[in-house]
């Protein structure tokens, strides 16, 4: 066997791959893992740099270059975004941290609420590796002994800002649950880590390393096993196949030197994003697969699903026009979980939970919402700063066929690929469940004393980066496109294990599932790879 | 209401901030334990920044549209006893960049925004918006800014988009988050402290 063919190429640095390399490194296995984007430096971050030290008062984001912005076709589309990050660590060095796990219920909708598909396996399966997960990367939190949002295993909790308190009295008197945040954010020192420093540019990236990334606590430790390769800067083109069909290669463009390249292996896992992952699928057709890899069903690209997302801000009467204090803290420090399910029948199905104080401290959001100019309108953006509170919801889209990636070979990126395009209207079901989801976060701020009360958006919009489905796992390999373990019912070596598998999407933020699952499939693959089936 | 702060005082909160973001936090922060190492020191940008952005050269106004777009700013954001304003704060300079790199709608809305708001002026007072009395400048913008929630007429949108710009400009300025805010974080923390007010609390 030549030394250039790995065990396992992994494609896409993120949660899914970050987590899933160093497993299947530390497992004994080669890994080759291939990132389209480059390594970041701490001179593409701007630690606790001022907006007036800034060109242009903004901290720029090279993770999101415009050749991959400006690469989506949006056609037939509601008012959502998917943003695809190009960089080692992917969604990990720009994201919130948030670790919630999945209810037993959220397995299984179509057996509990009669909708969509059930998961092919339990929460009871997952659990072991959501427990695994979070004594991995430090996560803060409670145990509460809620159904919605099983407990785990937990740091120190965050401690709740003064605006926090006020708003968790509110939700007390009208008995909706508000507990501390779950994020993998360390409040003490954990795994070489230093803690958090409460200085709420969480979603920056940490400049000591307190929020979890891929670069900071996967890749070193995969690097220590001596089995890992990471290939940067190298952009995903097509899986090729052999006579039986089975993944050999995937042919790659070296995105500095625009060389092409073929990396081999024995299996491959595809961790590239709900977007990316099925456009790459889709852009791999061949003589035994001529509609996509593993794609005889139609399947790939459908189902695409996320959150709908509604957003209030508010000022609390208690403190607007006190002395302003230091509130940043690491953003959220509370979270609303599910409450919808109190037996009363309401005119949608699912779920929706909220997220609290999640935005810069910084900012006077309000002040383009304070009429007029002058003397007055200066006093008063200044008096309502300090009772600043946003409250957002995310909640469940069903997912549905026609909400979907696609690929347009008549739309090419700048490496000459075809261009994913994005199918998506919201149903009505997610119309109707952002209703009360925005009525119930007006209804929460009002109760907890807010008069002035800002809302951005009063449509649904999407996705808040939360872009699930388009590659579902499932059973039946004619209404799925993967089965339990992550691997392809039509192309045994193949695997995606980003949140494109998830068969159907609660309200609850994704990442923590997606790690669980990369440590259940490595687990799979190396079992596999072990027997010879994979 | 708010207590000012002299410049002194300013710089000195602030000078402490700049040493806490830099090697003094790893003695802010609680030791870690055996055998742990610190991925790397919080870093802190403002060390190696310079002190004063050099004088700003216009990109996008005209020398005579800077004293109007300065004084439209100062207008809708002025100094008073708390804090200095969006002319103190330099907003124009920002308002400048921006427009600069907006698109060519944008830019006719501001070059023909405040070539009208000094039509206005000349009109009514025989000088330039810049030239008028703080009274009278606030008398012509008041009859600019009535349909602010519901901009239709090319003055509304001009209105909206020079209190916007203003805003921006302002509240991403030292003057406008030190002096006027007076925003204590963007620091590090050893620990963070939480709500101690007990009449806050569920059980409190």
């Amino acid at each position: 066997m030549p030394s250039s063919i790995y065990d396992v190429c992994v494609i896409g640095s993120g949660p899914a791959g970050g987590v899933l390399s160093k497993e299947l490194a530390e497992a004994g296995a080669k890994v080759a893992l291939v990132e389209a984007g480059r390594k970041m430096t701490v001179d593409d971050y701007h630690f606790h740099a001022w907006p007036y030290e800034l060109p242009k008062r903004k901290k720029p984001t090279p993770y999101y270059p415009p050749e991959v912005t400006q690469a989506i076709r949006y056609e037939d589309c509601d008012n959502i975004m998917v943003d695809r990050i190009r960089a080692v660590g992917g969604r990990s060095i720009h994201w919130n941290a948030v670790c919630l796990r999945f209810a037993e219920r959220d397995f299984r909708e179509r057996s509990v609420a009669g909708i969509e598909e059930d998961w092919p396996f339990s929460y009871q399966e997952l659990a072991p590796f959501y427990s695994y997960v979070e004594r991995m990367i430090g996560v803060t939190g409670t145990r509460e002994g809620l159904d919605i949002v099983p407990d785990g295993d937990y740091l120190p909790p965050l401690k709740f800002r003064c605006s926090e308190e006020i708003v968790q009295r509110a939700c007390e008197r009208m008995a909706i649950r508000m507990i501390p945040a779950r994020k993998a954010l360390l409040t003490v020192p954990f795994d070489s880590r230093p803690p958090c420093h409460y200085c709420n540019h969480c979603m920056e990236v940490c400049d000591v390393g307190a929020i979890f990334t891929v670069p900071n606590s996967m890749i070193p430790k995969a690097e220590k096993t001596g089995n890992f390769t990471l290939l940067a800067n190298r952009l995903a083109r097509e899986l090729l196949v052999d006579k039986e069909g089975r993944v050999y290669a995937v042919s790659v463009v070296d995105t500095v030197s625009r060389k092409e390249e073929e990396i081999r292996a024995k299996s491959f896992a595809v961790c590239c994003g709900s977007i990316e992952s099925a456009r790459l699928l889709l852009n791999s057709r061949s003589r035994q697969h001529p509609n996509g890899l593993a794609n005889s069903s139609d399947l790939v690209g459908r189902y695409l699903t996320g959150h709908v997302n509604s957003e209030t801000l508010g000022y609390l009467d208690e403190l607007v026009g006190t002395r302003p204090v230091n509130t940043d803290g690491a953003t959220d420090h509370s979270y609303i979980p599910r409450f919808n399910l109190d037996g009363r029948k309401r005119d949608y199905v699912g779920g929706f939970h909220y997220q609290m104080q999640y935005s810069s401290f910084m900012v006077p959001y309000h002040a383009k919402y304070v009429k007029g100019f002058g003397e007055a309108f200066k006093s008063r953006v200044r008096y309502l700063q300090p009772g600043f509170f946003v409250i957002g919801g995310w909640g469940k889209v069903l997912a549905r066929p026609e909400n979907r990636v696609t690929v347009d070979p008549k739309h090419l990126d700048a490496y000459g690929i075809p261009v994913p395009v994005i199918h998506f209207r919201f149903g009505e079901n997610d119309r109707a469940l952002f209703k009360e989801m925005k009525a119930k976060e007006e209804e929460i701020l009002s109760n907890a004393g807010v008069r002035f009360m800002v809302a951005p958006n009063r449509e649904p919009s999407g996705f808040a980066s939360h872009e699930t489905g388009t590659v579902r796992m499932g059973n039946d390999p004619r209404t799925s496109v993967l089965n339990g373990h992550n691997q392809a019912h039509e192309v045994k070596n193949l695997f995606v294990v980003d949140g494109s598998c998830f068969t159907t999407f609660p309200e609850k933020n994704p990442t923590l599932t997606i790690m669980a699952l990369a440590v259940r499939t490595a687990r799979y693959m190396a079992s596999e790879v072990r027997k010879g089936n994979a | 209401m708010l207590e000012n702060q002299s410049a002194d005082q300013l710089s000195r909160r602030r000078a402490l901030k700049i040493l806490v973001g830099t090697a003094s936090a790893a003695a802010t922060l609680p030791v870690i334990g055996e055998g742990a190492a610190r991925v790397s020191p919080p870093v802190c940008h403002m060390a190696s920044a310079p002190a004063e952005m050099a004088a700003h050269q216009p990109k996008f106004f005209r020398p005579e549209e800077v004293r109007t777009v300065e004084a439209l700013s100062e207008t809708i954001i002025p100094a008073d006893d708390h804090s200095p304003g969006a002319k103190a704060a330099r907003v124009w300079e920002y308002i400048d960049e921006t427009v600069s790199d907006a698109d060519k709608g944008t830019k006719d809305l501001w070059t023909q925004g405040l070539a009208s708001l000094n039509g206005m002026s000349n009109e009514e007072h025989g000088k330039s918006f810049e030239d008028c009395t703080t009274a009278q400048q606030v008398a012509l913008v008041e009859k600019i800014c009535a349909n602010e929630e519901n901009p239709t007429r090319a003055e509304d949108r001009f209105f909206v988009a020079a209190k916007r710009a203003t805003i921006d400009g302002y509240y991403t300025s030292e003057i406008g988050i030190h002096q006027d805010l007076q925003y204590q974080g963007n620091t590090a923390l050893a620990e963070f402290p939480g709500c101690t007010h007990p009449e806050h609390k569920v059980n409190g």
